[in-house]
């Protein structure tokens, strides 16, 4: 059922202030809308396939954003309906979004056509999307929807399911009684449904495959896939930004890259005089010499700043890059993160496009992501420890 | 811990029962009834997402969903996907509230003549505070003019609240158990609002 019809329609110019969307995402949609509907003004001729063209861009930003997706890096806020990424289905994009999606009908149109001082070819544009959609270069397996991003999702699925008719561990200490449920499904159907309970040896050859989405999605920081940044490193169409690490090569990183997209929550443990044990954010300390230092302190000192710049989000991506680069090529860290982070935790693409990067054994980096996972939840996971604890 | 629908996944530091996401999501567990061997928990993925939909739709006018087979399960499943939606943040407040009713009723007709009770008091909060609003078990109830006024009103005051959900799960219509003017402004209303199923 459509929130917006013919019989119930939203004025253009409402849509960046009062479209009904879910609320927790009304503030981006705000954001993404104005720019398109700014746009869409001072484009805008009243032909039928310029308006379809503004609600195939609108219906896309709308999912992009609830489905939690950063907005491809190669759709540019100052030409948001010429630059329409062409790795959506419309069609599939429509049912997907359900409720939410608008139509030409569900909008009144009241904005001034703005004739010849257009520059948007809408009739050859709105034919080449449709084509583009259909002949998205992205593989799509047969998998119905596009594969949502919390499927990847390292904390656990949004709704989590469990059996308590089998326990997977249970004890008792001083002060109260812990349990972990099996999680179900037992045979994870996503990436997101890997917990510690997880058995891998259940697991057969297709359904491991199965944990592959079906399209790209960037599970690395917004900025490291944002063009307009414009900055002095490689980009990479897929993997976005190969940071400059000193001491290894742009494929070295790009290896990484591959292997580590997701690099966020990473933690150290700190003992503190006055709070005990601590878990801290990784990337604000990084260890030279031996030595832990501040990054605000370090970093212009360290030779890669200079391309790298100030950015937040780059920089947490360089001090946890580096790290991990350093880790797999030997080196003994006096500091290292809390809990494992094995290769391939998250895998962020199908198959065919790993294979395109030369990482031919497919069957084998899904069987790495279940383990990684499995491993990354167990050497986290409170419960565990405790036992563990109290095992010593 | 044992209530806790998290533990699998769990990446804290330590589990006790200080922690936030527990007591958040327990806290909604308790004050809608759902027990960890509820059948809601283990419902498929294709249901959670069904219901997250129909959540979402129903912001700012009142859905009616029709489910022949069980109106109660079906409360809950949508109780338990609107409480691992919206658990982040509560504050312990009654954001998700699955009201009963029937219950409601009984307790209304038992107040008349002596003060509210606590137990209605906290209802009728729960049912102001809440940002998902599921209304159940209206298959148990003899719909007089009071009944079918109360249960209109209480759908209209959540008219036009576009961060507040309200989802009725009703049996056909037609099983209704009512009669009077207000009953058939009530069938033309739920009527108008029904959802599909799909």
């Amino acid at each position: 059922m459509r929130i917006y019809t013919s019989a119930n329609q939203i004025d253009i110019t409402d849509i960046p202030d009062r479209f009904a969307g879910p609320s927790s995402y009304r503030a981006k949609l705000s954001l993404i809308h104005t720019r398109i509907v700014d746009y869409a003004q001072e484009h805008f001729n009243g032909s039928k396939k310029n308006k379809q063209l503004i609600v195939d861009c609108l219906n896309i930003a709308t999912y992009c954003v609830i489905s939690s997706e950063v907005p491809p890096f190669d759709w540019s806020q100052n030409d948001p309906l010429n630059t329409i990424p062409d790795t959506y289905d419309i069609s599939e994009i429509e049912e997907a979004l359900d409720s939410y999606c608008l139509s030409i009908d569900a909008i009144k149109w009241n904005i001034p056509i703005q004739g010849s001082s257009s520059n948007l070819n809408s009739s050859n544009k709105s034919t080449n999307i449709q084509t583009k959609f259909k002949q998205s270069n992205i593989p799509q397996s047969s998998k119905a929807y596009p594969t949502p991003s919390s499927y990847l999702w390292v904390s656990g699925p949004t709704y989590p399911r469990i059996d308590v008719n089998k326990p997977w561990l249970a004890f008792k200490d001083d002060y109260a009684e812990y349990k972990i449920y099996t999680t179900l499904p037992e045979i994870p159907e996503c990436q997101s449904d890997v917990s510690v309970t997880t058995d891998m040896s259940k697991m057969t050859e297709p359904e491991f495959m199965n944990l592959y989405p079906n399209r790209f999605i960037p599970v690395r920081e917004p900025h490291c896939y944002d063009r307009e940044l414009d900055l002095d490193m490689p980009f990479d169409e897929q993997l976005g930004y190969i940071l400059p690490i000193h001491g290894y090569t742009e494929d070295q990183v790009r290896d990484n890259i591959v292997k580590y997209p997701y690099i966020r929550n990473i933690k150290r443990v700190q003992e503190n005089v006055t709070y005990g044990t601590q878990l801290v954010s990784f990337w604000k300390q990084i260890e030279i010499d031996g030595e832990l230092v501040p990054i605000e302190a370090a970093w212009t000192s360290i030779p890669d700043s200079a391309h790298v710049g100030n950015d937040t989000q780059l920089v947490r991506e360089y001090v946890i890059r580096k790290y991990l680069l350093d880790r797999d090529n030997g080196f003994q860290h006096k500091y290292p993160m809390y809990g494992t982070m094995d290769p391939f935790l998250v895998l962020f693409m199908p198959p065919e496009e790993y294979i395109k990067l030369g990482y031919d054994d497919t069957s084998k980096l899904a069987r790495d992501c279940v383990r990684a996972r499995i491993n990354y939840n167990q050497s986290r996971n409170p419960i565990i420890r405790r036992m563990q604890e109290l095992d010593e | 811990m044992n209530n806790c629908i998290f533990s699998g996944h769990c990446l804290e530091l330590r589990c006790d029962y200080s922690c936030p996401i527990l007591a958040q999501s327990a806290h909604l567990m308790d004050i809608n009834g759902l027990q960890l061997q509820n059948p809601a928990l283990h419902a498929t993925r294709q249901d959670y997402a069904k219901y997250s939909k129909i959540i979402a739709a129903s912001e700012g006018d009142p859905v009616v969903l029709i489910d022949s087979k069980s109106t109660t399960h079906t409360a809950d499943i949508i109780t338990y996907t609107a409480i691992c939606e919206r658990w982040r943040g509560c504050q312990l407040h009654a954001w998700v509230y699955n009201l009963n009713f029937s219950q409601y009723v009984d307790l209304i007709q038992s107040s008349w003549g002596n003060s509210d009770s606590d137990k209605l008091e906290q209802i009728k909060q729960f049912i102001q505070s809440s940002k998902v609003l599921i209304i159940s078990n209206i298959d148990y109830v003899n719909f007089k003019d009071f009944q079918s006024q109360l249960l209109l009103n209480l759908l209209e005051s959540r008219v036009r609240s576009y961060d507040r959900s309200t989802i009725v799960v009703s049996p056909p219509i037609s099983n209704l158990i009512g009669d009077g003017r207000m009953f058939s402004l009530l069938t033309t209303y739920l009527t108008k609002h029904k959802v599909k199923d799909k």
